[in-house]
């Protein structure tokens, strides 16, 4: 069984084909806290886990969820896009609080009833528990023929592998950031991410002391973002195409991370507009991003790293009163003509521990994505499939600075910028030259966890390598169950 | 204070002696130079010394030893053009073993010796910013690693002899209108060639910031290196166009192979992996010098390079 991790996805057949083992709860503790048994290799399946589904069940999908799902869209323009349709899976005793609210989830009205089972989520795996019975045939879903919809044109619809690659399940009760309230179809800036319904969580230790106001990195006062008009936006893109073939463009406010203030300022509007408009970028749980300093780990996707931008404008938007946040971006782009240049100076900075640790003594956020090149270079058929961390090295750099991780899940990079395939670049320098398509209008949701509680960890991190392994391989676990579930809670991919 | 300078017609010396003349606390300067002295200097007494020479160090520790000189600067580096890059090894390795040598014979209480940033190398894996305690890597050119040569003969004097205070400054790009080094004589040019694709940060110091951190180097407690560089890095494009030039990016693998025709043919001798410092950042990090040495430029990277021609 493949990792099921693509929700509602149309380029899938049977997207709803994950592991339906319903899972023992575990008690709630934090990553860090809780030692599990290591394996030896960090991405082997919890075999004992999953219980693979007849085959009758697993088929039955496939035929089922390709056809009205891509189509549901509701003619009323004021209704919230409406999630689709759970396809039925393995029969499976729920509990009525939990699946009840979900049998009603196909209402145009209502498209996603927030929290169905708050009151009880740690008893009900995320993947797995909220869908609908699988014989009921209340799924009233408007199938509405609609041409524009660019989800019905499969673009990579390769056959999925079912059988073979591992699967993990999704372990919530192990998670605390792991997502319990659905989100709104509507991004709203306010969202209501800091609900109540969210299980209360272990609040940290204090693990880290933000300076004081003056220790924090002095930004330069700039004009004010221009407004968005289409001659900015050609402006700013024009300066962008000159940054990137490294012609002069006055850049004098270049620091000394390679951020060109003035360039992120002229392609800001026209960032916002992507943001807002074209990508609809909806971030949940921002408010988890402590002041000062901190490690926010996430997912790498896309065959040109869209996420770092995306991420760090959200950041931006929700959270201006932080630090400038600098992303680290592995050698292979980051060396890269022209994308490595541009990437570096819109903030991205060459991924290494000395970057990082003197980024962070400058109190910024700093976004690290620990897949590093294996993220990228993954085919577009293994979406979402999160690649091993590393070797920890982002948890060793957060314990010598003494900095919270942040684990963030994005959806919406694969999609935007799939890889297709890739064309022999050495003659550039580069590994290979990614075959894709101009970023495409899919949907980006962003959910920030909690920040992980380091109390445990060893003092000096190469003392205990055992525990890092094991909170790389709980991070990621962590990480992968948000991702599952806002695949599955995904309205639509585009 | 009595202090010695050798090299006093180099660049930094040049620089370096109207500061020493101002500073009531020098009495007297004793420089070595094969060439004339500059005139109008009164505390200036000059003492004749080939460094290529066999033999020099004995002639340098007598002169130390009758000046009763406190603290020597050993600026006699090779920056201009050289039509003979073995006499450049010798002046620079070998001249500064003599110094060394000179210095342990008399037990001098203080040496400053000027090196470059260049020596950490634009390196492909190096950090963004170099501190000092990076291994010097650069290599590929000479202009590098002659001096890196010289850089491991003081760090093993300076353990060997705790009882000498060795100053060693990292210098950015020494720029201004009397400077000549490599780097001045590729951003006069009218073209400066490019790797299209790339735009590394680079620093630049002004000559004056240069001989005035050489200054505060004699009397300063701390020990050891310190990078000498502008506090505002720009990108090596706006630098070209900062000081007059023209940028003309070109395509990595036809600059490669252009460079390569030429030294072939013997029209030009560029090393291929001088390309690497347009491709990569070479930063040095200045905070230890700002906070041991007290040190900050005065002069920001494009006034520093706005007065090249």
């Amino acid at each position: 069984m493949a990792r099921k991790v693509l929700g509602n996805d149309p380029f899938r057949r049977g997207a709803a084909d994950r592991p339906d083992a319903p899972e023992a709860p575990k008690p709630a503790a934090p990553p860090g806290k809780q030692p599990r048994p290591v394996t030896p290799e960090l991405q082997v399946p919890r075999a004992p886990k999953l219980t693979p589904m007849p085959e009758a069940q697993r088929r039955a999908p496939v035929a089922h969820a390709g056809s009205p799902k891509v189509k549901g869209e509701s003619t009323d323009p004021k209704a919230i896009p409406v999630p689709p349709p759970r396809a039925p899976v393995a029969p499976r005793p729920v509990k009525p609080s939990a699946a009840k609210p979900r049998a009603h989830a196909g209402a145009p009205s209502v498209p996603f009833e927030p929290v169905p089972h708050a009151s009880a989520p740690s008893a009900t795996p995320i993947g797995s528990a909220p869908r609908p019975h699988p014989g009921s045939p209340s799924v009233p879903f408007e199938a509405t023929p609609h041409d524009g919809t660019p989800a019905a044109t499969p673009i990579g619809s390769a056959p999925r592998p079912h059988a073979g690659s591992p699967s993990v399940p999704f372990e919530p009760a192990t998670h605390p950031g792991a997502p319990e309230v659905p989100f709104e179809a509507v991004p709203h800036p306010s969202a209501p991410t800091a609900s109540p319904a969210r299980p209360p969580f272990r609040p940290s230790p204090p693990v880290y002391v933000p300076p004081a106001a003056d220790a924090l990195p002095r930004e330069r006062a700039l004009a004010p973002t221009p407004p968005a008009t289409v001659s900015g936006a050609i402006k700013g893109l024009w300066r962008a195409l000159r940054t990137a073939s490294g012609l002069p463009t006055r850049a004098t406010e270049v620091d000394a991370w390679g951020k060109d203030a003035e360039l992120a300022r002229l392609l800001r509007p026209l960032g916002e507009v992507l943001y807002e408009k074209y990508w609809r970028v909806h971030t949940e749980g921002v408010e988890h991003v402590p002041r000062g300093p901190c490690l926010l780990v996430a997912n790498h996707a896309g065959a040109l790293p869209l996420d770092g931008p995306v991420l760090h404008l959200a950041l931006k938007r929700e959270r201006p009163e932080l630090a400038d946040a600098r992303w680290l971006l592995e050698d292979q782009v980051f060396h890269a003509p022209f994308v490595g240049l541009l990437a570096n100076r819109l903030g991205a900075v060459r991924a290494s521990p000395e970057n990082a640790l003197k980024l962070l003594s400058e109190g910024r956020p700093v976004i690290v994505f620990p897949e590093g090149f294996h993220g990228l270079s993954k085919s577009f058929s293994e979406r979402y499939q999160l690649r091993r961390f590393g070797r920890g090295g982002y948890l060793k750099i957060a314990i010598r600075a003494g900095v919270p991780v942040v684990p963030v899940a994005i959806v919406g990079g694969e999609e935007s910028m799939p890889l297709l395939a890739k064309v022999p670049g050495s003659f550039l320098g580069v590994e290979y030259l990614p075959v894709t398509l101009p970023p495409l209008p899919a949907r980006w949701f962003l959910r920030f966890a909690p920040p992980i509680d380091f109390a445990g960890a060893p003092a000096v991190p190469e003392d205990d390598l055992a525990w890092i392994e094991r909170t790389n391989v709980a991070v990621r676990d962590q990480i992968e169950a948000m991702l599952g579930a806002l695949l599955a809670q995904r309205p639509k991919v585009f | 204070m009595r202090v010695g300078v050798t090299g006093i017609t180099s660049d930094l010396g040049r620089g370096l002696l109207p500061l020493l003349e101002a500073d009531s606390r020098v009495e007297r300067i004793t420089g070595f130079d094969v060439a004339e002295a500059p005139g109008g200097l009164s505390k200036l007494e000059t003492v004749s010394l080939d460094l290529t020479r066999p033999g020099s160090d004995d002639e340098l520790t007598a002169a130390l030893k009758a000046a009763r000189v406190d603290a020597l600067m050993h600026l006699a580096f090779v920056n201009s053009r050289v039509h003979g890059a073995a006499f450049a090894h010798e002046l620079e390795v070998i001249g500064s073993m003599h110094v060394l040598a000179a210095a342990q014979a008399t037990g001098l209480r203080r040496l400053v010796v000027p090196s470059w940033t260049a020596l950490y190398g634009a390196r492909r894996n190096g950090p963004a910013l170099y501190t000092e305690d990076q291994p010097l890597l650069g290599a590929g050119v000479r202009f590098v690693t002659d001096r890196v040569e010289v850089e491991r003969q003081v760090e093993s004097f300076a353990e060997r002899n705790p009882a000498t205070h060795v100053v060693v400054l990292r210098f950015a790009p020494i720029v201004g209108p009397n400077a000549d080094n490599p780097i001045t004589r590729l951003l006069r040019t009218r073209f400066v060639p490019t790797v299209l694709g790339f735009d590394p940060l680079w620093q630049v110091i002004d000559e004056r910031d240069a001989a005035r951190a050489l200054h505060l180097a004699l009397d300063c407690r701390a020990a050891g290196p310190f990078n000498i560089v502008c506090e505002d890095p720009l990108p090596f494009s706006v630098l070209v166009q900062l000081s007059g030039g023209r940028a003309v990016p070109m395509p990595g693998p036809v600059l490669r192979s252009t460079i390569r025709l030429l030294e072939t043919t013997g029209v030009a001798s560029v090393p291929v992996p001088l390309l690497d410092f347009l491709r990569y950042s070479w930063l040095g990090d200045g905070t230890r010098a700002a906070r041991e040495l007290k040190f900050r430029p005065n002069f920001p990277a494009a006034t520093a390079v706005g007065g090249l021609r």
